[in-house]
């Protein structure tokens, strides 16, 4: 009898940490306002974009280096991965170098990278030459 | 009504202690969502831990935690939300495999970063802890080996998730935000710490000698212990002590006893064990002389819990009856005049613990005694079979509401007992009830 309230009450609060867990959600992720954006939306001119040929061989390897790096844990691409960090378009929204400063966590980035993920991308740095170059260029396929 | 608000605001204290942590997620700079599911994920995630962390607290044999609820109804939470904490850890798991499994990165332990494995392996152990926990005797583990795994499956299981967190680094970047959490999960193994090192350290130097190890009915000891050098300490009748044995406090060698000596004695401390399990077969081999330690009292399960009540209802099977003859020794040493009953069942009347002694108590206090013999003698006079409704409503008194109820049996018989009780309308906050048999 005793057993049975004092099931009765744990499964009661475990739906109200459910409940409260999906509030929390909830309130991280209103809907967003259609004229917000920010500035890291702002594609690049268009003299720093215009087509150059990306080899679609470089476009593989480098997608292959994304796979083997993880780096879905931390970015995502159409859907797949963290969420938290988009890199859908990045392509048109940084230059080549740019894209190796973000991956290998540049000095030169100090005020715009937190310093935990310029931490965790320093490793990138021992990536052999020609891993990196091809991550740059997958990066910058993926355009809007 | 008393009851409702007392249950509403311990389930509030145990949320609030649950969600602390995503509450201090929201302090200062928050950053942007990373989408419903994704968030929702880390939350249970946090949520799972933090349901972990109290799990020490549930167990840490505070004196006064268990105070509301009896010890049973606290061990029954630490089931019952472990096995919600392990679903949620689950649930974590499951939505980012469904949502962006490539999130999830490679299984392979030489490959995967430290803390998605920390985060596996932690999740093995949580699922361990539930298996060897609710089927210790079909796996055939010896109890002091099962708490021993116990112990060490929870810290591990916690330290490891701890490492998996600051791994991910979700939403923790702010230093004040990181010392928080880390606070936070650093106190709970504090009490470990306190529980496993301290506490014994502070226990050497007060033992027990055994001083009388003597046969009763029923395949059971009573053991005798007086304090070694310092006054001992004092308990209510009813309350159980972790005793330990031909060990150092240090060794996770304790078991929890009720005492069943007079509460009125000073210094010496009696335990009553029937031959049950592994520990209770060796008692008889006690030797007058040895050390033992005793850390306690705990429990809430004593007529010194209702000091205004204008009776008792003492209902007891086998062994169970040592608590309760604990209350009735220490009720007649303080002459008690308020009526009480005692009804006690056993399977014959060879196995009836405490049988003399219980006639002298008759003698000694307004004690009305019905002993029920599950498979009596055929020239026996009294009640036979069980402790049943018909029983009950047969030797109860008309205003059963009046009374304090105290049940110490095995679990059959209890839940019958309970149930028979409430059918005769008796409030279920009256019915106090002490677990034997956990785990």
């Amino acid at each position: 009898m005793r057993e049975k309230w004092a099931r009765r009450i744990a499964l009661l609060t475990g739906l109200l940490v459910l409940l409260l867990a999906v509030t929390f959600s909830f309130t991280q992720n209103p809907a967003k306002r259609p004229d917000v954006t920010d500035s890291r939306e702002q594609t690049l001119p268009a003299n720093q974009t215009e087509s150059f040929y990306l080899d679609p061989k470089h476009i593989e390897a480098g997608l292959q280096v994304y796979k083997q790096q993880s780096c879905a844990r931390c970015h995502s691409i159409a859907g797949q991965g963290n969420p938290r960090n988009s890199l859908d378009g990045v392509g048109t929204r940084r230059t080549a170098s740019e894209l190796r400063d973000w991956i290998i966590g540049a000095d030169a980035l100090q005020g715009e990278l937190p310093g935990y993920a310029s931490k965790l991308k320093q490793v990138y740095r021992e990536l052999p030459g020609d891993d990196l170059d091809a991550l740059v260029i997958y990066m910058q396929s993926l355009r809007q | 009504m008393k009851t409702i608000l007392s249950v509403t605001f311990w389930i509030s204290i145990y949320l609030i202690l649950i969600l602390a942590p995503l509450a201090v997620l929201k302090f200062g700079e928050v950053p942007s969502g990373s989408g419903f599911w994704w968030d929702l994920s880390m939350a249970l995630g946090f949520s799972a831990m933090a349901m972990m962390g109290v799990q020490f607290l549930l167990t840490a044999r505070f004196r006064r935690a268990s105070a509301p609820f009896g010890i049973d109804i606290i061990y029954y939470f630490h089931r019952y939300l472990a096995l919600i904490a392990v679903g949620l850890i689950f649930l974590h798991y499951l939505i980012i495999r469904i949502n962006s499994a490539d999130a999830l990165g490679t299984l392979n332990p030489l490959h995967a970063p430290a803390y998605m494995t920390a985060g596996r392996v932690s999740f093995v152990l949580f699922a361990m802890l539930i298996i060897s926990s609710l089927w210790r005797k079909q796996l055939h583990i010896h109890y002091d080996e099962w708490r021993l795994l116990h112990i060490v499956m929870a810290m591990t299981g916690f330290i490891l998730a701890l490492g998996h967190i600051e791994g991910v680094g979700y939403y923790i970047d702010a230093p004040a935000k990181r010392w928080l959490w880390t606070g936070y999960t650093l106190f709970w193994l504090w009490l470990i710490v306190y529980l496993r090192l301290i506490k014994p350290w502070r226990m050497r130097n007060k033992s027990y000698q055994v001083v009388e190890v003597h046969k009763e009915h029923g395949n059971s000891w009573t053991l005798a212990l007086e304090p070694d050098g310092h006054k001992g300490l004092s308990f209510k009748p009813g309350q159980f002590a972790w005793l330990t044995l031909r060990h150092s406090p240090w060794h996770i060698k304790e078991h929890p006893f009720s005492f069943s000596s007079s509460a009125v004695a000073q210094g010496r401390l009696e335990f009553t064990i029937k031959e049950l399990g592994d520990f209770t077969r060796t008692i008889k081999n006690i030797q007058v002389g040895e050390t033992a330690y005793v850390d306690g009292p705990y429990g809430v399960f004593s007529v010194d819990q209702y000091p205004d009540a204008t009776g008792f209802v003492l209902i007891a099977g086998g062994v169970g009856a040592a608590p309760i003859i604990s209350m009735l020794r220490t009720l007649a040493d303080r002459r008690e005049h308020r009526p009480l009953w005692f009804i006690y069942s056993n399977n014959n009347w060879q196995d009836v613990i405490f049988r003399e002694e219980l006639e002298v108590l008759k003698e000694r206090l307004d004690l009305r005694l019905v002993h029920v013999l599950n498979e009596p003698a055929p020239d026996w006079k009294g009640e036979s079979g069980f402790v049943t409704q018909q029983l009950l409503q047969k030797v109860l008194p008309d205003d059963v509401q009046n009374y304090e109820y105290f049940l110490c049996g095995p679990k059959p018989m209890s839940e019958t007992v309970q149930q028979g009780l409430r059918d005769l309308k008796v409030p279920l906050a009256q019915i106090h009830f002490e677990l034997f048999d956990m785990v």
